[in-house]
């Protein structure tokens, strides 16, 4: 990997962090990260940008952990019930928006 | 929010970004079954989570900046999502079905192994 990439990595990263850190809600930016990655992938992008906006930019600005962490404080409230329909239904929900951004994307062109 | 807890996040968010590409690029294999390598770095950030909430972090501010920092820029939720995506196109339902499963029980999994792990050297 070039430096010069890795540098445009980093500070794509660190926009993502402080984006991140501003809108602090963790549901809303999985599902805005997932329909824009979804946005991108259906387009053409050379070896390098796609590597900038999905290694640098929307891996750091969703996170497992904060989901993670979000399950946990549903789990520890002792609902079971709650818990598997939480997690079944922010993943299904952040599935079908990558399909979605992808579907409007190839209508776009 | 001030210049030192700035400068933290920054670094944390240097320091998860580099494991994170080292992590991608360099564990291509699988071992048993088939575990990506985007998935051992999830698996390991939710370990390091456990050990986290074990030290009790809402009420250290370090802890916090360490979090927000190094945790959420090392751990990836859209390439795991993509994942399931790709899975998706490809039409192979049953090991869509499979991944997902195997990462929700794993991470959990690594994160009460670190949790208890952690509170048993506290004491």
């Amino acid at each position: 990997m070039k430096i010069n990439n890795f540098i445009y990595i980093l500070l794509a990263a660190y926009l993502a962090t402080f984006l991140r850190l501003t809108i602090n809600n963790n549901f809303f930016i999985s599902i805005i990260g997932s329909f824009l990655v979804g946005f991108f992938i259906s387009r053409r992008l050379s070896y390098s940008t796609e590597k900038i906006l999905l290694t640098g930019f929307f891996s750091c600005f969703t996170s497992f952990s904060g989901f993670i962490y979000f399950l946990y404080t549903i789990l520890n409230q002792g609902d079971w019930i709650k818990f598997i329909i939480f997690f079944n239904l922010i993943i299904i929900v952040n599935l079908f928006t990558m399909l979605f951004g992808f579907w409007i994307s190839r209508k776009m062109i | 929010m001030d210049f030192s807890s700035t400068s933290i996040i920054l670094l944390g968010s240097t320091f998860g970004l580099i494991l994170r590409i080292f992590i991608q690029n360099n564990f291509k294999k699988s071992i048993g079954f088939d575990i990506q390598n985007t998935s051992i770095v999830n698996f390991l950030s939710s370990f390091l989570l456990g050990i986290l909430v074990a030290l009790n972090f809402i009420n250290n501010e370090i802890l916090v900046l360490f979090y927000s920092g190094f945790l959420g820029c090392f751990s990836t939720f859209s390439s795991f999502i993509y994942q399931l995506f790709d899975l998706f196109q490809k039409r192979k339902f049953q090991r869509l079905f499979f991944h997902y499963i195997e990462v929700i029980i794993l991470s959990f999994l690594f994160f009460y192994l670190g949790y208890f792990l952690f509170q048993f050297f506290l004491k």
